[in-house]
């Protein structure tokens, strides 16, 4: 076959062009970039870390986990020290067996308020609720393999099928928990202690892929908070509760009384 | 002609020994460029290429002919993946769309080539991935189709077979205007 190019349609060109030109006077944010970039590289620990896929599921980790929390303990405390060390080796094991997940999480850029806080609670099969301030309500359901997204001021809904690759962005909240489940490097610990209600937390800050995540867990290993940094200042900040009972019906890609569907899923 | 830096000549590096900091310094500003000509964004481009380097520290390649070629492609393809997903969910969810980062979009309701821009980004993420990044490497980028086939692990044939028909598919949607609303290609 002839490997030549075929000539772009005039209405193509005209796109093309466009788009070439919308790049045009980003010196500046390249710059930036290119000077975080490099701040990156060269905090990171240059030992090749492991990535968890984004698809994996929860159950699938515990299993993995459940075998190695033995190995990974003793592996940990030799680097981290005695009690400390033992109750972030905890604090991880508990994040990689937990049943269920609730948490709400706060963005920042730079002190400012991104988004509306949001509240995200997580099932063992990996089912997500993500609700965004009364607004939005995105449930993802594995087991239907369904996404059903309610509206809450106009009472619409919207549900279809969980795109192949997955529901990418339903994991958007819970990178900084593939990070943490696969984590295997050197975590510091912060000096001092916080009292969270009354309860005294130590901090963990570890470097993970395109984040650094401060993981805080009492002295018996429960994880608490969690502060995430990562591109462009982006902080979040995390309230963690674990193993708390959650209804099913929280997973439900049924639509609940009062909402009516519209858009691709209304057939 | 080699895929080009739109920032420029980069400084030249030890190709026998090129470690990702010196590639970051090196080709950084150009792996920026490639993300945000695709996502128009100037946090979403900076998420690829950051994500670009550290893929290369976790995962280095064994052999790399062209150090531009191979950066280009690679962030060609993570960013067609960010405009697909991102695409997709801002279609599906429009409170989201609204507090969409706005530094391009903002732009592109005013600007008659912003908007042919956001219409070929758009259309650009309908397309079979593979077509998508053959088709940004080529006509976004410059480069040659033998850089494209060497970068992508693909043979020339094959590449041509891809432009192709991202053209033909291209040319059918940006020709009409009520194939936008239709469902994007999975």
């Amino acid at each position: 076959m002839n490997t030549a190019t075929i000539p772009l349609s005039t209405s193509l060109s005209v796109h093309v062009s466009a788009l070439k030109q919308a790049d045009a006077g980003t010196e500046l944010q390249a710059d930036a970039a290119q000077r975080r970039l490099v701040l990156l590289l060269e905090k990171r620990n240059t030992v090749d870390r492991p990535r968890v896929g984004r698809g994996r599921r929860i159950i699938r980790w515990a299993t993995v986990a459940a075998t190695c929390a033995a190995v990974v303990i003793v592996a940990l405390i030799p680097v981290l020290g005695d009690r400390g060390s033992t109750a972030f080796a905890a604090a991880l094991q508990r994040l990689r067996e937990f049943s269920t997940l609730s948490m709400t999480i706060e963005t920042t850029v730079e002190g400012h308020e991104l988004m509306p806080a949001e509240g995200v609670q997580v099932d063992q099969a990996g089912d997500t609720r993500t609700e965004i301030r009364g607004l939005t309500t995105v449930i993802v359901n594995r087991r239907s393999g369904q996404v059903l997204i309610l509206q809450q001021p106009t009472h619409s809904a919207m549900r279809y099928s969980i795109p192949r690759g997955g529901a990418a962005d339903s994991r958007r909240n819970l990178a900084w928990l593939d990070a943490v489940r696969s984590f295997r490097g050197h975590a510091n610990e912060l000096p001092g202690t916080r009292k969270l209600n009354g309860v005294i937390v130590h901090g963990w800050e570890m470097n993970a892929p395109a984040m650094q995540i401060v993981l805080w867990a009492d002295t018996d290993g429960v994880p608490r908070e969690v502060d995430v940094t990562g591109a462009a200042s982006m902080q979040q900040h995390m309230t963690l509760t674990l193993d708390a009972p959650l209804a099913p019906e929280l997973f439900s890609t049924k639509l609940p009384a009062g909402y009516s569907l519209a858009g691709p899923g209304s057939r | 002609m080699t895929c080009p830096d739109p920032a420029g000549d980069p400084p030249a590096i030890d190709p026998a020994d090129p470690s990702v900091a010196a590639l970051a310094v090196a080709y950084g500003r150009q792996v920026f460029h490639v993300a945000h000509r695709l996502l128009g964004n100037s946090s979403q481009a900076e998420d690829v290429q950051q994500e670009v380097f550290l893929r290369l520290l976790e995962k280095p390649p064994a052999e790399v002919a062209s150090w531009p070629a191979y950066l280009s492609a690679m962030a060609t393809r993570i960013s067609i993946d960010h405009l697909r997903r991102h695409t997709r969910w801002r279609r599906l969810l429009p409170i989201w769309v609204a507090s969409a980062p706005q530094d391009s979009d903002s732009a592109e309701l005013h600007a008659t080539e912003a908007q042919q821009a956001g219409r070929l980004r758009i259309a650009l993420s309908w397309l079979k991935p593979r077509d998508a990044t053959c088709f940004s490497l080529r006509y976004l980028q410059g480069c040659e189709i033998p850089e494209i086939a060497a970068s992508l692990g693909m043979s020339r044939n094959h590449v041509s077979v891809c432009l192709h028909r991202a053209q033909r598919a291209l040319e059918a949607k940006l020709g009409d205007s009520r194939r936008f609303k239709e469902e994007p290609r999975s």
